[in-house]
């Protein structure tokens, strides 16, 4: 009986103290969110910043001081080495995309319309795990799968092919942007093609569409959202790597990416590298708003 | 559900793409972890007996052991701090609604969405002009950030799958916060705690781009293996990457397991669907 009563004056305390605790929740709300915010505007939005204005600063005497001085974006910008790297990243980036989407989609069709859903999630699994672990490590396994004595090639000649050294060559730089953008590839279809209405291809098919049609008037439209976020993803995952350049591509692709280590670990030409590193994001930014506008297209307002 | 018949020609070609996709992000690793344990100075075939002689040179090499302490000292201490910052914003997010929520969401979300390779240049500059670069506290600031955003992400599926009543009747019973928090909120979320932790931890443990920039002498392991790898060729690299990629992989395989169970008496992906539900009703 006492508890009832204790419980009792409890709950009316509670109500009747309501307005003040209103104001412990906003105290209480501030105390939540404010460290992180601290966190990730100190280390994250102001570093992000002090790189835009660093492209207007310049080097004196070794150190880097605030000024406003436009000649860093002059150089680079009519600079053939940045020119070269820039379409140099951009097509080797759009490549590694547009096949990784290529062998992403039929290999997602695959593990959804093949696999049970308890085995779809192991293979969800199977993919995530990758997409967290060592890419350094994958890229570098790569490097003797592909060398001239390597494992590929000796596969490959001992059924009696004459083998082909991949390393340092175009391919080995799709491969290895792919090994870091594949899963995610794979991922973001799977998860569209699952809310992809599978009687539609059948509709389609029993109105007389060939398979062809049936590719790109059904299952191309249906995900043309996640196949554009896939290639758009999957090029910018690229577009910012500087590790395949390196390791699987000998030194003999200077990319963006590159330019940008090789002025920083060379020196402290930071204004330098704040640019490209500017010109990157100015880049990156412009795909992805494009993406974005082919993705969900305006409606066009027909009155 | 309609039972389509599937023929054999479509059921090769799924497996022969089930093949394609698995074996090309699979067998690399394979052969990473078969060629650590092979008895040559290459990495080719034909196989030439099995060693553990690089694995030995591995824990006697005092540079490699040394930037293995690094790291591990880096990635707990980034999980840490990742865990804090996270849970605490998670937790604002998923419990108050507010007109900027959406807004912070994405702020505090935003800093993987960035290449490493970006973010990395703006610390190094940043850390530059404050003086710490070339340490690994550089690297702990610098990655925690990154890992906390995974913190947030798991964390407010899981505060959102809590039933708030719950907390509400402990402080209307007369509980403070304090210990509604420890008694009823956190028994509950231990299990996504631990999984972010993990996450976090991961996420660090493997990063290179931001630690080789910032770090100076005393480097990581990711860093480390760079360096012997654009030097000298040894079999030794093969490894210590086996041994990197497996503590990621059970730092990854543990979390995603963990996140798998049901959590408060829902099933992972119901949550999901549930907070959808939430999220189009506010729209609509």
């Amino acid at each position: 009986m006492s508890k009832e009563i204790g419980v009792l004056t409890a709950t009316t305390d509670a109500i009747l103290r309501k307005p003040e605790r209103k104001q412990r929740d906003l105290l209480l709300r501030i105390a939540l969110g404010t460290p992180l915010m601290v966190w990730q505007t100190a280390f994250f939005l102001v570093p992000l910043l002090l790189m835009f204005a660093m492209t207007v600063w310049i080097v004196e005497n070794f150190t880097v001081v605030p000024a406003l001085e436009w000649s860093n974006w002059t150089r680079t910008l009519t600079d053939p080495v940045f020119y070269g790297a820039l379409v140099r990243t951009l097509i080797t980036a759009t490549c590694a995309a547009v096949v990784g989407v290529v062998i992403g989609l039929p290999f997602s069709f695959a593990v959804v319309r093949g696999l049970s859903a308890r085995a779809q999630k192991v293979a969800l699994v199977f993919l995530i795990v990758p997409f967290f672990t060592s890419y350094l490590m994958r890229v570098f396994s790569w490097q003797f799968m592909l060398a001239d004595n390597g494992v590929l090639n000796v596969l490959v000649s001992s059924i009696g092919i004459r083998g082909v050294n991949l390393l340092d060559t175009p391919v080995a730089l799709v491969i290895g942007y792919l090994t870091y953008s594949f899963p995610l590839i794979c991922v973001i279809l799977i998860l569209s093609i699952k809310t992809l209405d599978h009687n539609l291809e059948d509709a389609a098919r029993n109105l007389g569409a060939g398979p062809i049609r049936i590719f790109f008037r059904v299952v191309v439209k249906g995900l043309k959202p996640s196949l554009i976020a896939a290639v758009t993803f999957a090029g910018i995952l690229a577009f910012g790597d500087v590790i395949t350049p390196q390791v699987l591509g000998g030194g003999n692709f200077i990319m963006l990416g590159n330019l940008v280590v090789d002025t920083v670990k060379g020196g402290i030409d930071f204004p330098r590298a704040a640019t490209i590193g500017v010109a990157m994001v100015v880049t990156i930014m412009t795909v992805t708003i494009v993406s974005f506008i082919l993705a969900f297209p305006p409606k066009k307002s027909r009155s | 559900m309609i039972n389509r018949r599937v023929s054999i020609s479509t059921r090769i070609a799924r497996i022969a793409m089930l093949i394609v996709g698995f074996g090309f992000l699979y067998v690399p690793i394979l052969g990473l972890v078969v060629f650590s344990f092979n008895d040559s100075r290459f990495p080719s075939l034909p196989w030439s007996g099995f060693t553990l002689r690089w694995y030995r040179d591995f824990a006697s090499n005092p540079d490699i052991v040394a930037s293995l302490v690094n790291s591990l000292t880096v990635a707990v201490q980034v999980g840490f701090f990742a865990l804090v910052l996270g849970s605490l914003g998670a937790y604002l997010v998923a419990r108050w609604e507010f007109k900027a929520m959406n807004a912070l969401l994405g702020f505090w979300i935003m800093p993987p969405t960035v290449p490493t390779l970006i973010l990395a240049l703006a610390l190094l500059m940043y850390f530059n002009q404050l003086h710490i670069t070339g340490t690994l506290t550089a690297v702990i600031l610098g990655h925690t950030g990154l890992a906390s955003a995974f913190v947030v992400a798991v964390m407010r599926l899981r505060f959102v799958a809590l039933d708030p009543n719950l907390e509400e009747a402990s402080v209307n019973l007369g509980f403070s916060r304090w210990a509604t928090f420890w008694r009823v909120t956190a028994p509950q979320i231990a299990p996504g705690a631990a999984a972010s932790f993990f996450i976090a931890m991961a996420v660090s443990w493997d990063e290179f781009v931001i630690a080789w920039f910032l770090s100076g002498f005393d480097t990581t392991l990711p860093v480390q293996m760079f360096g012997v790898l654009s030097g000298y060729v040894s079999p030794m690299i093969n490894a210590v990457g086996t041994f990197v990629f497996a503590v990621t992989t059970l730092l990854v395989l543990a979390a995603l397991l963990i996140l798998n169970r049901p959590v408060g008496g829902k099933k992972p992906l119901e949550v999901e669907r549930v907070h959808a539900d939430e999220l189009s009703r506010k729209e609509g």
